[in-house]
């Protein structure tokens, strides 16, 4: 009732309204993401020399093969992204509208079938000597594009 | 072949359902970031309304009853005109 009295009488330019507790949530959940990502790349970039003389885009592939890791990196980076995923999953769910709820459903559904497909197909060749062992981080890869692109259509189109 | 590129797959809906949400909104002058202010959802989510890409969840649809003070069925349509007891 009181959000049909504050906007029922105002039909001009409504005064700038402070962000809202879901957005601030929204915007922090990113925020939170991106950083744990970025330090994770940054600190990768770091410790590994052969990623300092490519560009961080490359680098970024570099980051998904099977090159040796240190001890230090791999275990804090698997702490900075278990934990960090574990604070900002629950965050950004709690903030997201139903619209973008769908979007990030299908998404999920989408990315699922891409790895569903891909994975025993992948192996089955394998066990034929049709194709090389199966790599994990290369059917997580493809997953997260999926993902990225179906999430990304059903939000902007 | 088609079933490989459409995701998700074409259902028809049991009902289209339209809505005026576009034209309540300009008759208060409202841009759709306003409106979405106002509902606390993105701006992406009142042009996906707007457009018939999205329809709103019970909740949402609620919530925009009482911001425009009208009954839910004045602002979406089903297309219905039947009776309920047939």
């Amino acid at each position: 009732m009181a959000l049909k009295d504050q906007t029922m009488t105002d039909t001009g330019k409504p005064a700038k309204r402070p962000m809202s507790p879901r957005r601030k949530r929204y915007l922090t959940a990113i925020g939170l993401s991106l950083a744990i990502g970025g330090l994770i790349g940054i600190w990768k970039r770091a410790v590994n020399p052969a990623a300092q003389d490519t560009s961080p885009s490359v680098s970024g592939l570099l980051f998904l093969g099977d090159a040796t890791l240190t001890t230090g990196f791999a275990i804090g980076a698997s702490v900075l992204w278990a934990i960090g995923l574990a604070i900002c999953i629950p965050l950004f769910h709690r903030s997201v509208d139903d619209h973008e709820e769908r979007a990030l459903l299908w998404a999920g559904l989408a990315a699922w079938y891409a790895f569903a497909l891909a994975a025993p197909v992948w192996w089955l060749l394998h066990g034929a000597s049709l194709a090389p062992p199966v790599d994990a981080m290369l059917l997580f890869t493809g997953s997260i594009i999926v993902n990225a692109v179906v999430y990304l259509w059903f939000k902007f189109r | 072949m088609a079933l490989l590129v459409e995701f998700p797959p074409h259902r028809p809906p049991l009902t289209a359902v339209e809505n005026r949400l576009k034209v309540l909104r300009a008759m208060r002058n409202w841009s759709q970031a306003e409106l979405a202010d106002r509902l606390d959802v993105s701006r992406q989510a009142v042009n996906a309304i707007e457009t018939g890409k999205y329809d709103p969840s019970l909740p949402l649809a609620f919530k925009l009853a009482r911001l425009f003070d009208m009954p839910i069925e004045e602002i979406f349509d089903d297309g219905f005109e039947g009776s309920n007891h047939d």
